[in-house]
C-alpha cells in the first residue's frame, strides 16, 4: 500500500491514465494527478477537443527560428496515448524533451532530483539541476573472457557505486539496485529500476555520466540511456527554445546561403592543425584554450537564429545578431559553468558534461541538428582560425617559438609564458592556459617522414608520462606491454640525452621470447571492439579460443615498433 | 546563323539536347558520372550547383582542371548544399535566377520524390541532373517522366558511353568520347576530315 508521504530521488517515471507514476529510489512508486502538453499546429481545434480523453486547450503564439510568428493550440490530454495517435494525424509540435519529460517539468518532479510527494502535490527538495550528486545505488556489471572484457564472458567484475564490490562466475550473480548498467547475459542477472545493456549504448560515457546527464537534460534516464551525445544536447538546448517560447518542429529543413566557389572554399574549412617539427624538443608548454568551441559560441553568441539575423557582428562570412541570447549559446553557458564546477567535486560526472560540450560545435553543422545552422558552424570554425592565428602573432612578438598547434592547443618553447597567457587572454577574450609543462616532448613522423600531428609523447615535468596517439587501440597486446614498459622507463629521463640514452640501451628479449612463447593473451589484437588473433593462415576470432599464432608476425611488429622509437628520437 | 549551345561540349551529342530544359545524367559509375559532371560545370559556368548529401558532389580540383582546358578561367559557381531530404525542396524553390541550375543526385535519400520533383518541374531555367542512381532499377519512381532526356554514362575501354536513353527528338543513340575528346577537347573526326 503507498504512503501519503514518499521523499526520494526521481528514477524513472511511467504514464497512466490522468496520472503519472514516478518511480523513486528503493524500489518504491508514487503516483501523481496529472495531465499532459500536447502541442497542435492547427486551424480547426474543435476536431482535437472530439478526442474524449482531452480536457481542455488554449491558444498560444510561438516563433519559430526564423522568427515568424506562428499560432499553435496547447491541449491537456489525460492520457499519452491522446499524445500518439494525434502525433500521426496532425502536426503535433514540441514533442523535444519528450512529452513525459515536459509534463515532470510542470510537476516539478525532475529526474534524478529529491522529491517529496504528499496529497498529490510534488515538492521539488533541491535545487534544479543541484550539483549534488542523486543518493541512488548504481552498479556496472563487466563480463570477462580470457581474452579481456567481452559480453560473452564467463567471469563477473561488480561495481557499486562506482567501487569493486565482487567478482565470480556469472552464474552466481545477482544485483539489485536504482541503476544497473549490465553487458551481455548479465542483463537477465539484475534487478533495477533502469537497466542499461552496455551494448546498446550509443554514448561514451559511464553509468554515472549518464545520470548526470539525466539530471542536467531532465529527461528520465530511460530516455537518454541509449542517446547519443547529441541527443542530451539538443535536450539541454531544448529547454531553452521552450522557454523563450520558440517552435521545437519535428524536422527543421535549411536553406544553404548562395556562396560562390571561392566563398565556399574560404567559409568550409576546419581549425588549424600545423605539422609539427617531429623529433626531440626540451623545454615546452602545452597551453589550451580551454573549452574553446563552446566558448566562441557564447562569446560571440553564434545560434541558428542569430546569424545572418542582423548586422551586429559582420565578419566575411557571415553577421551575427546581439540583440538577443541565442538558444545554443545559453545552453551551452550553463555546460560550461557546470563543468567547471564539477571539476572540483567530481571528475567523472565533470566528463560527462565535456562530452557534451565537445559535441556542441559539430552539431550545429549536422544535418539533423534542430537548433544548428551550416553558417553558425562556419562562424565557429572562423573564429577559431582567427583565435589561433592570434595566438601565434602574439607568441611570435614575443619571441617564442610555436611547435606545434592543433584547433585549441599550442606548443610553445621559450620564455615570457605568462606574459603570453595574459596578452592572448586580453586578446582574444577566451582562456588559455597551460596544460602540460614538458621536460621533453617527441613529436612522431610517418616512415615516409611526414609529421603525425597527433601522436606525441612526453615528460611532464614532476608528474609523469603524457602518451598521446602512440598506443593504437588495435596494436597486439605484446606490442602495448611493450610500449607501454618503453614509457615507463622513459619517466626517469629528463633531457633528449637521457630519453637517447634509455632507448637506445633498451632490451627487447624478453619480448622477443613472447612473440614465441608468451601467453595466448599476448597475441590478442582488438579490431573494432572485436579480438583477433594472427596466425600463418591470417586473422581468427580470439572469441573462438586460442589455437596458434604467427611468431614472426609479432616479432616483425614489436622490431618495426622499436625502430620507429629509435627513428624519432634520432631523427633519422 | 546557327547558334553553338553548349552543354557538355561534345557537339553530336548537345545538338539532341540544345532544346531541352531538364536534362539528366545518370551512372553507377562514378568515375564516368563525376567527369561528365565537372566538365559540363566548367562549361556552362556560371551556374547555381545544389549538391544534395553530407559529404562529395564536387571537386574544386577537377573542376578548375575543366576550367583551364576550356580557357575559362574566371568562371564562377554559385553553390547550396542539401543535407538533408527535407532541405531539397525549399532549396530549389528559392533559386530562382535565370542561371542554369545543375542538381546533383537529387534523389539520393530516396525519400520526398513527389515533392523533389515538383520544384524541379517549377524550376524557369535550365535543369541539369546528375545522378548515381541507375534509371533501368529505379525509373518511374524517381520522376523519369519529367526529365526531357536522359543519358546514360558508363566507363569505356577508353573513355566513356553515353547512351540516349530517353529523348524528345531522337531514339536510343551511343556515343564514345575518348580521353583525348574528354580532356583535350579534341574533336572527333568526321569523314569530311579525311578528304
Amino acid at each position: 500500500m503507498q504512503s501519503s508521504c514518499q521523499v526520494g530521488y526521481v528514477i524513472d517515471a511511467i504514464p497512466r491514465y490522468n496520472r503519472i507514476e514516478l518511480i523513486l529510489n528503493g524500489f518504491r512508486s508514487v503516483s501523481v494527478r496529472t495531465t499532459y502538453p500536447i502541442y497542435v499546429i492547427t486551424d480547426d481545434p474543435y476536431k482535437v477537443l472530439q478526442i474524449p480523453d482531452i480536457v481542455s486547450y488554449k491558444e498560444e503564439e510561438w516563433r519559430t527560428l526564423d522568427n515568424k510568428r506562428v499560432k499553435l493550440y496547447r491541449f491537456e490530454s489525460r492520457s499519452i496515448e491522446a499524445y500518439y495517435f494525434l502525433r500521426d494525424k496532425m502536426q503535433v509540435v514540441n514533442e523535444f524533451p519528450s512529452i513525459i519529460s515536459q509534463t515532470l517539468y510542470r510537476l516539478r518532479a525532475l529526474p534524478m532530483h529529491k522529491i517529496k510527494v504528499e496529497n498529490d502535490m510534488v515538492e521539488l527538495l533541491e535545487e534544479e539541476r543541484s550539483l549534488e550528486f542523486p543518493e541512488i545505488d548504481f552498479a556496472e556489471i563487466e563480463l570477462e573472457d580470457w581474452f579481456g572484457k567481452s559480453p560473452r564472458g564467463k567471469r563477473y567484475n561488480l561495481f557499486i557505486n562506482g567501487k569493486l564490490r565482487e567478482s565470480g562466475d556469472i552464474r552466481d550473480l545477482y544485483v539489485e539496485a536504482d541503476v544497473v548498467e549490465c553487458s551481455g547475459i548479465s542483463y537477465e542477472k539484475a534487478k533495477a529500476a533502469v537497466k542499461i545493456l552496455k551494448e546498446k549504448k550509443r554514448s561514451p560515457v559511464s553509468v554515472k555520466g549518464l545520470i548526470e546527464w539525466s539530471k542536467t537534460a531532465r529527461v528520465p534516464l530511460k530516455e537518454i540511456r541509449y542517446a547519443t551525445i547529441g541527443k542530451a544536447l539538443t535536450t539541454n538546448e531544448a529547454w531553452v527554445a521552450l522557454k523563450k517560447k520558440y517552435l521545437i518542429p519535428k524536422v527543421k529543413p535549411s536553406v544553404e546561403q548562395n556562396k560562390d566557389l571561392n566563398e565556399l572554399m574560404f567559409a568550409d574549412k576546419g581549425g588549424i592543425i600545423l605539422f609539427p617539427n617531429a623529433g626531440i624538443h626540451e623545454n615546452v608548454y602545452q597551453l589550451d584554450f580551454s573549452s574553446m568551441y563552446p566558448s566562441i559560441i557564447v562569446k560571440y553568441n553564434i545560434s541558428a537564429e542569430t546569424v545572418n539575423a542582423c548586422e551586429d557582428i559582420v565578419t566575411p562570412l557571415h553577421s551575427i545578431c546581439l540583440k538577443e541570447k541565442g538558444i545554443v549559446p545559453e545552453a551551452l553557458e550553463a555546460l560550461i559553468e557546470r563543468k567547471k564546477k564539477l571539476k572540483e567535486i567530481d571528475e567523472e560526472r565533470a566528463e560527462a558534461i565535456k562530452w557534451i560540450l565537445v559535441a556542441s560545435f559539430g552539431y550545429l553543422g549536422y544535418r539533423n541538428s534542430k537548433f544548428g545552422k551550416i553558417e553558425a558552424y562556419e562562424m565557429v570554425t572562423y573564429f577559431a582560425r582567427e583565435t589561433m592565428r592570434k595566438a601565434m602573432a602574439i607568441a611570435k612578438e614575443k619571441g617564442l617559438e610555436v611547435l606545434h598547434g592543433i584547433v585549441d592547443s599550442l606548443f610553445i618553447k621559450g620564455d615570457k609564458i605568462d606574459e603570453f597567457i595574459e596578452d592572448v587572454n586580453r586578446a582574444t577574450g577566451l582562456n588559455i592556459k597551460i596544460e602540460s609543462e614538458y621536460e621533453w616532448i617527441v613529436f612522431t613522423s610517418t616512415r615516409e617522414g611526414q609529421p603525425h600531428p597527433q601522436r606525441y609523447f612526453g615528460k611532464i615535468r614532476g608528474n609523469g608520462m603524457k602518451v598521446k596517439g602512440v598506443i593504437k587501440e588495435n596494436m597486439p597486446n605484446l606490442v602495448k606491454d611493450f610500449l607501454e614498459h618503453v614509457f615507463k622507463e622513459l619517466e626517469h629521463a629528463h633531457n633528449a640525452s637521457e630519453v637517447k640514452e634509455i632507448l637506445n640501451s633498451l632490451e627487447l628479449s624478453e619480448y622477443k621470447r613472447r612473440a614465441f612463447y608468451g601467453k595466448p593473451i599476448d597475441y590478442v589484437i582488438w579490431i573494432k571492439d572485436r579480438p583477433y588473433i594472427k596466425n600463418s593462415k591470417g586473422f581468427y576470432a580470439a572469441e573462438l579460443g586460442y589455437r596458434d599464432h604467427d611468431p614472426y608476425y609479432y616479432l616483425a611488429y614489436l622490431e618495426r615498433t622499436y625502430e620507429d622509437l629509435l627513428r624519432w628520437i634520432n631523427g633519422d | 546563323m546557327e547558334t553553338k549551345i553548349l552543354i557538355t561540349g561534345f557537339e553530336e551529342l548537345d545538338k539532341y539536347l540544345a532544346e531541352d530544359d531538364i536534362i539528366e545524367f545518370y551512372s553507377e559509375q562514378s568515375i564516368a558520372l563525376d567527369i561528365i559532371y565537372h566538365r559540363v560545370l566548367a562549361l556552362l559556368a556560371p551556374v547555381n550547383l545544389i549538391i544534395v548529401g553530407v559529404r562529395g558532389g564536387f571537386d574544386p580540383l577537377i573542376f578548375r582542371t575543366f576550367c583551364r582546358i576550356f580557357n575559362r578561367n574566371n568562371v564562377n559557381l554559385y553553390i547550396q548544399r542539401a543535407f538533408k531530404a527535407e532541405d531539397i525542396e525549399p532549396t530549389l524553390l528559392e533559386s530562382k535566377n535565370s542561371l542554369p541550375l545543375v542538381i546533383y543526385n537529387p534523389y539520393g535519400y530516396r525519400r520526398l520524390y513527389a515533392r523533389i520533383v515538383s520544384a524541379i518541374k517549377n524550376s524557369r531555367s535550365k535543369v541539369l541532373i546528375f545522378s548515381p542512381i541507375d534509371r533501368k532499377k529505379n525509373g518511374s519512381t524517381l520522376g523519369a517522366h519529367v526529365a526531357h532526356s536522359i543519358i546514360e554514362l558508363k566507363e569505356a575501354k577508353n573513355g566513356i558511353k553515353a547512351r540516349i536513353i530517353k529523348s524528345v527528338t531522337t531514339g536510343p543513340i551511343t556515343f564514345e568520347f575518348t580521353k583525348g575528346m574528354i580532356y583535350y577537347n579534341l574533336r572527333q573526326k568526321s569523314l569530311l576530315d579525311w578528304i
